[in-house]
């Protein structure tokens, strides 16, 4: 899911992070603290949702369980080197926010509602 | 600003009692509601099987009056339960104006919980 455009991401939001093919980028139990933006390369998920969901450039990892869930539920791994850019729980709400003041709490709910249709997440921990 | 306490400011709250209908499979989703005590149950038509509950401070409805759709499913009141009415007019107003990669965002989130 392409939650931002890019090339409009405020530089000082973020720490850039390389990884290498087959690293793990996501892991399921890790704290939703931090967000995941994919500037280049592609990562796949394995996740109770879908399986070998791949993510590229632009792409949120795990955006729905970002929102909803206060650990991830899915693991993302690196499909080949991969340049990620790693936002902050209130920087990515302060993106939001400042885009309108609707727009965090609406997609929160959404989400949360999300992970409770799908039943293999309704035991994860949610915000 | 906090969603929950937004619908939270709805005066009109509906007390219901064990095994009544909020709303019923196929009806027009029109309102959101916000359950301050109690349990829903929602049931899937034609099996009247339960796909999920909700429970206190859990709102109802956001995906189905932002898609604009029906009820897909049937509400039961699990109990006795008070719910706050939210009309969703309000909220499709202040969704339209907001900027179109907001509304886009949202309708995808949205389209993940079909």
């Amino acid at each position: 899911m392409k939650a931002f455009d890019l090339t409009r991401i405020d530089q000082s939001r973020f720490t850039r992070q390389y990884f290498k093919r087959g690293a793990s980028i996501v892991a399921c139990g890790n704290a939703t603290d931090r967000a995941v933006i994919i500037e280049s390369g592609t990562v796949t998920q394995s996740s109770p949702w879908s399986d070998a969901k791949k993510y590229t450039s632009g792409d949120m990892i795990n955006f729905i369980e970002f929102l909803a869930l206060e650990q991830y539920a899915s693991n993302a791994q690196a499909a080949d080197d991969v340049v990620a850019l790693i936002f902050s729980r209130e920087d990515i709400k302060a993106m939001l926010d400042n885009n309108h003041n609707l727009t965090w709490p609406l997609s929160c709910m959404l989400a949360i509602d999300a992970t409770k249709r799908h039943p293999q997440q309704q035991n994860q921990g949610r915000n | 600003m906090n969603i929950i306490n937004w619908a939270g400011q709805s005066k009109r709250i509906l007390r219901m009692v064990d095994g009544e209908a909020l709303f019923i499979a196929g009806t027009p989703a029109n309102q959101i509601y916000l359950l301050d005590r109690g349990e829903l149950s929602i049931i899937e038509s034609g099996t009247n099987h339960t796909i999920r509950t909700y429970l206190a401070n859990e709102l109802i409805g956001l995906p189905e009056v932002l898609s604009g759709e029906n009820w897909p499913a049937t509400a039961i009141v699990r109990g006795i339960t008070d719910i706050r009415v939210f009309p969703a007019h309000i909220l499709k107003q202040r969704v339209t104006e907001m900027p179109d990669d907001a509304k886009s965002l949202l309708q995808s989130i949205s389209r993940m919980c079909a």
